[in-house]
């Protein structure tokens, strides 16, 4: 079940349902958050929330009635809540090494060495924290990996073809 | 944000297996030192040097007929690293990799990384000298 958080001034509410939520007083620009979000977003962004607020049926906001409110702190484990520092909870990139030592023996030599460089390089930028610096050397290893592996295979079945064509080509040729 | 695998659709990573192993079955049928239709190491062909992957085609034919002691003789460090590399998919692609999370993080940590590539440094000048 996804949560729903809202801000109503600088005060943050909930978690709530979606269905909790359709009874609290939001409006359109109202700053709302949930799973899967980067930051705060206002109501209509959101396109579960503006199903309903499109449909003119935005509730009498009830004074009378408080806001259930919860502890603020960490209110899921596994993701990233506007409140909260990013980090910790943020999972490893791939450092895409073995991929690398196996590109190294197998075919490209720069290539292998730029993969484990990179992936040396996702793991000292995530142990201080640089997450974005992580990811870009994550994403660098991949890319050096991925030519690596289909310029090989690439050339090797095309050499192998091309030999195979000359010998062909060589066998008819000596028929007619 | 990178993907967590080669490839992210299944039919990708079938074919992938499937080409893999086709290329398996040639090094396995066609001894690489027998006959020449098997593509020479580039950076061998223009330096003269051995590249810490040279001899990698023999190596693997032999390795696929079991011959652990002939496949070292034509590239040592693939053979060395068989361990390594083996333990490193399986805790990639497979369920070991939430299971010894911590493992996992070491295994593929700095450290390891500086490991391997000094290795792989070592190994190439080693060759040459030796």
């Amino acid at each position: 079940m996804k949560q729903y958080y809202y801000l109503e001034g600088n005060q943050q509410l909930g978690p709530f349902t979606l269905e909790e939520l359709r009874s609290k007083p939001i409006q359109p620009d109202t700053k709302v958050w949930t799973q899967g979000l980067p930051d705060w977003v206002a109501a209509s962004t959101v396109p579960e929330i503006n199903e309903w607020l499109s449909g003119a049926q935005i509730p009498p906001i009830n004074p009378s009635l408080p806001p259930i409110q919860s502890p603020p702190s960490r209110p899921f484990q596994d993701s990233y809540t506007p409140n909260q520092p990013l980090g910790g909870t943020m999972p490893k990139p791939k450092t895409w090494l073995v991929e690398s030592i196996l590109v190294t023996l197998f075919c490209c030599l720069p290539f292998g060495i730029a993969g484990i460089v990179n992936a040396s390089n996702v793991d000292s930028r995530y142990s201080n924290g640089d997450f974005a610096g992580a990811q870009r050397a994550s994403d660098e290893a991949a890319k050096w990996t991925k030519v690596a592996l289909f310029v090989s295979i690439g050339f090797w079945v095309l050499y192998i073809a091309a030999i195979f064509i000359g010998v062909f080509s060589g066998v008819t040729n000596s028929f007619f | 944000m990178g993907s967590p695998t080669l490839f992210s659709n299944p039919f990708g990573r079938a074919a992938f297996l499937v080409l893999l192993l086709g290329i398996a079955a040639f090094c396995f049928w066609f001894d690489p030192s027998e006959v020449s239709f098997f593509p020479p190491c580039p950076f061998r062909l223009l330096t003269g040097l051995e590249c810490p992957g040279c001899g990698s085609q023999r190596c693997l034919h032999q390795l696929l007929h079991g011959h652990m002691e002939r496949a070292y003789g034509y590239n040592p460090l693939m053979v060395l690293s068989i361990p390594y590399v083996v333990t490193g998919l399986l805790l990639e692609y497979t369920p070991l990799r939430t299971k010894h999370s911590a493992f996992h993080q070491r295994f593929y940590g700095k450290t390891a990384s500086r490991i391997a590539f000094g290795m792989v440094v070592l190994f190439g000048i080693g060759r040459n000298l030796f």
